[in-house]
């Protein structure tokens, strides 16, 4: 079978599940676990934070199962400067080198500060990072961060948490169709539809975090956007037709009630 | 007396202490946290090893989920 071999393979690391995984928003820390075995989910983020010293505090990676990936994102990065600290950060904690390089400094939509990533981009890919950056989704800007050293691309569907699903479509498309780095849908999935859509279109895996961890039962969901995941890919490796204007019988006209007049 | 400044606060300490004696008197576990001292990422293995100076900056850190 065609799927059977069908990896994805992101600075060098094989994944079986196109699936990855925010750790954020969930009801409670177990939550994580449960969803990551349901998700089946192999690659998954975390983020970096001050220490509260006035509470008890756990690590989230504790309750991540072994075997999975760990990247952590430079969430709270509001330029270049800041996220490559997050990352080395982040490396040095024994959190490996994956890391996706988020930058922000507009607190309404969240929209990621392009240049900024991109600058970050190269300096940490220069270091040895394996990095991956959420960008908006604009071919011009995936090009630059492939060519600064990008594993892969992660352009947003619709705003952070927004459950918004694939609003820039057409645009993550061109970024498809060009990209040679795997381009990974990040940010606004609130469904396991739009998830399935975005595998369908070519994407090579999607991250969701908001979608499972605020639905009423996220290790329910997690199975269903597994499953979506799977559905989608599976549909674009099987190439469906693209949409026809008139319709097309499925069964045969063999016109025998026309002779019967 | 020395100062220290924990995580973007100001706070004093009545002696002299390194970086573990630090983290204990937080009462934290020291695998679940990352020190930096004055910018720069301190060994866990080190921190006995490294005196803490008047006006040090120290941010301890750790991992909580996110997306």
């Amino acid at each position: 079978m065609k799927n059977a071999n069908d990896i994805l393979v992101i600075g060098g690391k094989k994944f079986k599940s196109r699936l990855l995984l925010g750790t954020g928003k969930f009801p409670s820390p177990k939550f994580v676990t449960e969803a990551i075995k349901a998700s089946g989910s192999e690659l998954v983020t975390v983020a970096l934070r001050r220490v509260d010293l006035t509470s008890k505090n756990y690590n989230i990676l504790s309750y991540i199962p072994k075997g999975v990936t760990i990247m952590a994102n430079t969430s709270g990065a509001r330029n270049a400067k800041e996220a490559v600290r997050i990352a080395k950060i982040a490396r040095a904690a024994g959190c490996g080198n994956f890391i996706k390089v988020e930058v922000i400094n507009e607190m309404k939509y969240l929209m990621p500060d392009n240049e900024e990533t991109i600058k970050a981009t190269e300096i940490l890919a220069k270091d040895k990072f394996v990095v991956l950056p959420y960008c908006m989704a604009d071919l011009v800007v995936a090009k630059k961060l492939q060519d600064s050293g990008a594993a892969a691309i992660m352009p947003l569907g619709s705003p952070i948490g927004s459950n918004k699903g694939l609003q820039t479509k057409e645009l993550i498309k061109m970024i498809i169709e060009n990209a040679a780095v795997p381009v990974i849908v990040d940010a606004g999935i609130g469904r396991p539809s739009h998830a399935a859509e975005a595998m369908e279109m070519g994407a090579d895996a999607v991250l969701v975090n908001t979608a499972i961890a605020t639905a009423q039962d996220p290790v329910l969901i997690s199975r269903a956007f597994s499953l979506a995941v799977q559905a989608g890919r599976f549909s674009y490796l099987a190439r469906a037709r693209e949409e026809q204007k008139y319709a097309s019988a499925s069964s045969p006209l063999t016109g025998f009630l026309l002779t019967e007049k | 007396m020395i100062k220290l400044k924990l995580n973007g606060k100001d706070e004093h300490f009545k002696s002299a202490l390194t970086i573990l004696g630090l983290v204990k008197s937080k009462k934290l576990v020291p695998e679940t946290i990352v020190v930096e001292h004055n910018g720069n990422i301190v060994d866990r293995t080190k921190w006995d090893k490294v005196k803490l100076k008047n006006t040090d900056a120290i941010e301890i850190i750790t991992f909580m989920g996110g997306g």
